[in-house]
């Protein structure tokens, strides 16, 4: 029996506000007419992907605790010999004066390298519950897909395990074509959304900050050896020179230039995506060209 | 006396840094001693609003840890990739290969190798640089090279490097979208947050989100809304929520074309467009601030706010 | 009794209390008699000046390995302020004015 390869195609941006989840969510459902499409929103200190297609937290599915390592010390095996708390990365285990260590749960990175340091088995594997992921399958006018949300809790510190969590739901359940939503930014959890794509569609502006940051994260895909177009959002707002210099030292291909629309304001502020509810504009004919691009390179 | 205001969105590109901008300059002129800190270290931008003349100083962060494999001492037993929670570990023809891009350096695979062949080794974890900007007040600024984590000890260096170079300082920080770590560590200790915020739903969203933390850590917070007039219902309904929470509403900002042009250049948008829609409600947000500064310590005891414990959820084995 | 203040500098009884507990770069460890004199001052450096995470913690940690029972600063971290609360050192609110005259109040305390 032959089993269907998943193709991963994540889009980025860098900077906030490029406009890298209205460039997602309207692609993720461009495609869907034609693909079995899951949209992974792995921007899970603020995902908002929900937001944009009309709907509401409450809406989202499926909740699914995303739970890390977190060590209980059995006080009857310790021998207090304080090997954890020097092995232990984040300064989450304390000694006190009796010489017992104290777990800090809000530091812990689940790791477990406490565990496996301990002499004498001391140190047992609760869980801690640090962020959720959701499934919701959606109908968005006429197109179907499904939605897989990753949230971090307010308070917690690290959003790395949530985008793993996140990413791993999403890889499970779908079954053609992924689009993976990220964080902004340049940093581990983008990368660990990058990490195993066919295609990174970086979204940028034609501003010196835009082109600094989409080279950070041109400088992560190519270190991964994957595969990257650019798309320019509000192309008519400066001339491109910055981004010029990036996709020559690159050699990207600029696959779709899109310019300050007022058409894409309004759908976002509407929370009607574009390419659904006003598919004859110039914008979302825009994004159903690189939709068919996509298709066929995947 | 130190007095740090944080400015903060939960979510990007709402203008935090347009306004952070705006605000450091105003201040500049009437303070003689302000330090501004960039603490958004993913995509620092203030360096180019704020037209930094000349760099400073410059400080290397090498905290950040990485581990490797000693490809002649592997035996490919994959033992360190089952122990590995950032799945950062491979087997690949045999040996095990660690993705430096994903590993945070906890060293767990180095306690399971049965062949003692993984080492940690140091990285840089990122640069501060302290600048002179065309205004005469300093920035401190910082950049992390791809893929590094984001952890708030760039953000924490940063603000340690303002507290001791420039003793007894006004700062105002921009700090960076979301509300992970590097946020946490800009907010830690700060006097008062500045939210930011758009009438989309995607930013009331963040702002609530953003809220909860600094209502975490006791820092009162008061807010502006920026492009107020993109949507006078979503305004509305932020209104709303600011009055429920007791955030005082400091500015409502027009939308203005000009600022996403004014972004092209390294001059701040109230230099560069002194008669634009946006610039009176950018100065009128400014003067409350400093009004607030001025009477600080009535304001602080008026606006108190109890930290609220986060409290873990805990499963025991 | 040990009473730690955390300081931004290292000038011993006159220097001024700083207002973050965890980012402090140094403390000042006051050590008093049973009538209240001071018979001994030592400052060192705050380990949770340099750490990535967990900065109160590390202070903290620091602080219970000199046998301190009380500590004074600005302002305590939820993290600081539970493993305080564990290990059985009292925190004190007091800054801006020097060790010397907060000495008065932590003693009180």
């Amino acid at each position: 029996m032959e089993f269907p390869v998943v193709k991963k195609v994540v889009v980025t941006g860098g900077k906030g506000g490029t406009g890298k989840s209205v460039v997602a969510v309207n692609l993720a459902l461009a495609l869907a007419k034609v693909r079995d499409v899951i949209l992974a929103d792995e921007d899970v200190e603020a995902p908002n992907d929900h937001i944009l297609m009309g709907l509401d937290y409450g809406d989202l599915r499926e909740r699914e605790e995303v739970r890390v390592a977190l060590p209980f010390i059995d006080v009857s095996k310790c021998v207090k010999c304080g090997l954890c708390s020097r092995v232990c990365s984040e300064s989450a285990i304390v000694i006190t004066s009796e010489g017992l260590p104290l777990v800090i749960p809000r530091l812990c990175s689940g790791c477990k390298a406490c565990i496996y340091a301990c002499p004498t088995k001391a140190i047992n594997e609760g869980k801690r519950v640090i962020g959720y992921t959701y499934l919701t399958p959606l109908n968005i006018g006429d197109v179907g897909l499904t939605l897989v949300t990753g949230v971090l809790i307010e308070g917690e510190e690290r959003s790395y395990p949530v985008v793993i969590a996140t990413d791993e739901r999403a890889k499970k359940y779908a079954k053609d074509l992924l689009i993976v939503d990220t964080a902004p930014g340049s940093s581990i959890t983008v990368a660990a959304s990058i990490n195993e794509a066919n295609l990174v569609i970086a979204v940028t502006e034609p501003t010196p900050l835009g082109a600094h940051n989409l080279e950070l994260v041109l400088e992560i895909a190519s270190g991964l050896g994957i595969e990257y177009w650019i798309v320019l959002n509000r192309s008519s707002i400066a001339p491109s020179k910055p981004i010029k210099k990036v996709l020559d030292k690159y050699k990207a291909k600029l696959a779709l230039k899109i310019p300050y629309s007022m058409n894409i304001l309004e759908s976002y502020i509407k929370r009607e995506p574009i390419v659904v509810y006003k598919p004859e504009t110039n914008e979302a004919r825009a994004f159903f060209s690189l939709a068919n691009e996509i298709n066929e390179v995947l | 006396m130190v007095f740090e205001v944080v400015v903060a969105s939960g979510k990007g590109g709402v203008g935090k840094s347009t306004i952070a901008s705006s605000l450091a300059v105003i201040m500049g002129k009437e303070l003689s001693n302000l330090v501004v800190i960039d603490a958004d270290v993913d995509a620092p931008n203030l360096h180019l609003m704020l037209n930094v003349r000349e760099w400073v100083d410059e400080l290397v962060i090498r905290s950040a840890r990485v581990a490797k494999v000693n490809a002649d001492k592997c035996v490919g037993c994959g033992l360190c990739e089952n122990a590995c929670t950032n799945r950062a570990i491979k087997l690949v023809s045999g040996k095990c290969v660690i993705n430096k891009y994903l590993c945070e350096g906890c060293g767990a695979c180095v306690l399971v190798c049965p062949k003692k062949a993984i080492e940690l080794y140091e990285v840089i974890s990122g640069i501060v640089k302290v600048g002179l900007t065309e205004f005469g007040f300093p920035l401190i600024t910082a950049s992390l090279p791809p893929g590094r984590a984001n952890t708030g000890k760039i953000v924490t260096e940063e603000r340690n490097l303002a507290r001791e170079r420039f003793k007894g300082f006004t700062i105002v920080t921009d700090a960076a979208a979301g509300i992970g770590c590097q946020v946490i560590a800009s907010l830690v200790g700060a006097d008062l947050a500045l939210l930011v915020a758009e009438p989309t739903p995607t930013s009331f969203n963040d702002l609530k989100r953003i809220h909860r933390l600094t209502k975490h850590f006791g820092i009162p917070s008061v807010l502006a809304i920026n492009k107020y007039d993109l949507d006078q219902y979503m305004t509305d309904k932020i209104l709303k929520f600011a009055e429920e929470e007791g955030i005082g509403v400091l500015a409502l900002i027009p939308y203005d074309s000009n600022i996403p042009l004014s972004m092209a250049r390294p001059t701040p948008f109230i230099i560069q467009y002194p008669e634009s829609k946006a610039t009176g409600g950018l100065i009128k947000l400014c003067t409350e601030i400093l009004k607030i500064l001025r009477n600080w310590d009535s304001w602080r005891r008026e606006h108190r706010v109890k930290p609220i414990p986060y409290i873990p959820k805990v499963i025991k084995p | 009794m040990k009473i730690a203040f955390a300081t931004e500098g290292s000038e011993g009884l006159d220097a001024v209390i700083s207002q973050r507990f965890g980012r402090a770069r140094f403390f000042t460890i006051v050590e008093v008699n049973e009538v209240g004199n001071v018979i001994n001052v030592k400052v060192i450096e705050n380990p949770g000046f340099y750490a990535e995470r967990g900065a109160g913690v590390r202070a903290v940690q620091r602080l219970i390995e000199e046998g301190v029972n009380v500590v004074v600063a600005g302002d305590f971290g939820p993290n600081a302020l539970a493993v305080l609360r564990s290990s059985g050192i009292r925190p004190v609110r007091v800054s801006g004015v020097a060790v010397r005259e907060a000495l008065t109040k932590a003693l009180q305390a």
